[in-house]
């Protein structure tokens, strides 16, 4: 076993094309929590788990002659979803999605710092696992 | 002699009897309702009434390569029996008779070991001595 971070074996895919030089990946899985207020003095209240939804963010690097990068992030594009941050050697853990769709995108280009793009994602059926052999 | 102390691979943090590993902190958020009087006159100060307690919390642990069942027992809506014993088999210990995930946020980075951090309601937290 290791601790990991994202490297050049790290394999992200949004409709079958390659993400290049990804830095970095979140998923937030937010449930709603529904709280009672039934309950007499100062008694602990009773919780329940409500629905969830599953969002996520996705920064990267960008060359200047890779205007097709571009075209595989643009808002409204969906498509399975397939994140192997330490690569895809088995046993390792992936993220996969029926579907991810881009729901927004931040592109900066500074004088101070190299170009990236920041994309928000929303998905349908986000699961993990471990890669089979 | 009482000491000081913090996380270490000593502590014990599970869900269901499952222990979860490398934890890097665990935070307890009990947050009661309070209740405040506008009865008063002028400047007298409000009578203030506790009201019911919201029971909240947060984990964050690193994450191995291979270690995708520890992903697995912390799904949103997972539940179980809570127990943390953050400095290990002796001093003070946390149970609830049931924890339920709420949320999770996982992030993988090249600056960064990876890690997750869940959100946890509580029913019958409590803390005792072991």
């Amino acid at each position: 076993m290791a601790k990991f971070r994202r490297s050049n074996d790290s394999v992200c895919s949004l409709a079958s094309h390659v993400l290049t030089c990804v830095l970095d990946v979140s998923y937030d899985e937010q449930g709603d929590v529904l709280v009672s207020d039934c309950d007499d003095a100062n008694a602990e209240k009773e919780q329940v788990m409500g629905g969830i939804v599953e969002t996520g963010t996705m920064t990267a690097e960008i060359n200047d002659d890779d205007e097709v990068q571009l075209g595989y992030v643009d808002v409204g594009t969906s498509g399975a979803w397939l994140d192997q941050p330490d690569g895809a050697t088995a046993t390792y853990i992936q993220w996969t999605a029926t579907a991810a769709t881009v729901s927004s995108r931040r592109v900066t280009s500074s004088r101070n710092n190299l170009t990236t793009y920041e994309i928000g994602l929303i998905f349908s059926v986000l699961d993990h696992s471990a890669i089979s052999a | 002699m009482a000491v000081k102390f913090r996380r270490s691979n000593d502590s014990v943090a599970s869900i269901g009897g499952d222990a979860l590993t490398c934890v890097l902190d665990v935070s307890y958020d009990e947050q009661g309702d309070v209740l405040v009087s506008d009865c008063d006159n002028a400047a007298g100060k409000k009578a203030q009434v506790l009201g019911g307690i919201v029971r909240t919390g947060t984990l964050t642990a690193e994450v191995e390569s291979n270690d995708e069942a520890q992903l697995e027992l912390i799904d949103p809506g997972n539940t179980g029996a809570w127990i943390d014993r953050p400095y290990g088999a002796s001093g003070v210990e946390w149970t609830a008779t049931a924890v339920t995930v709420s949320n999770r946020r996982f992030v993988s980075s090249r600056n960064n070991l990876t890690t997750y951090e869940v959100g946890l309601f509580f029913s019958g937290l409590d803390h005792s001595s072991i």
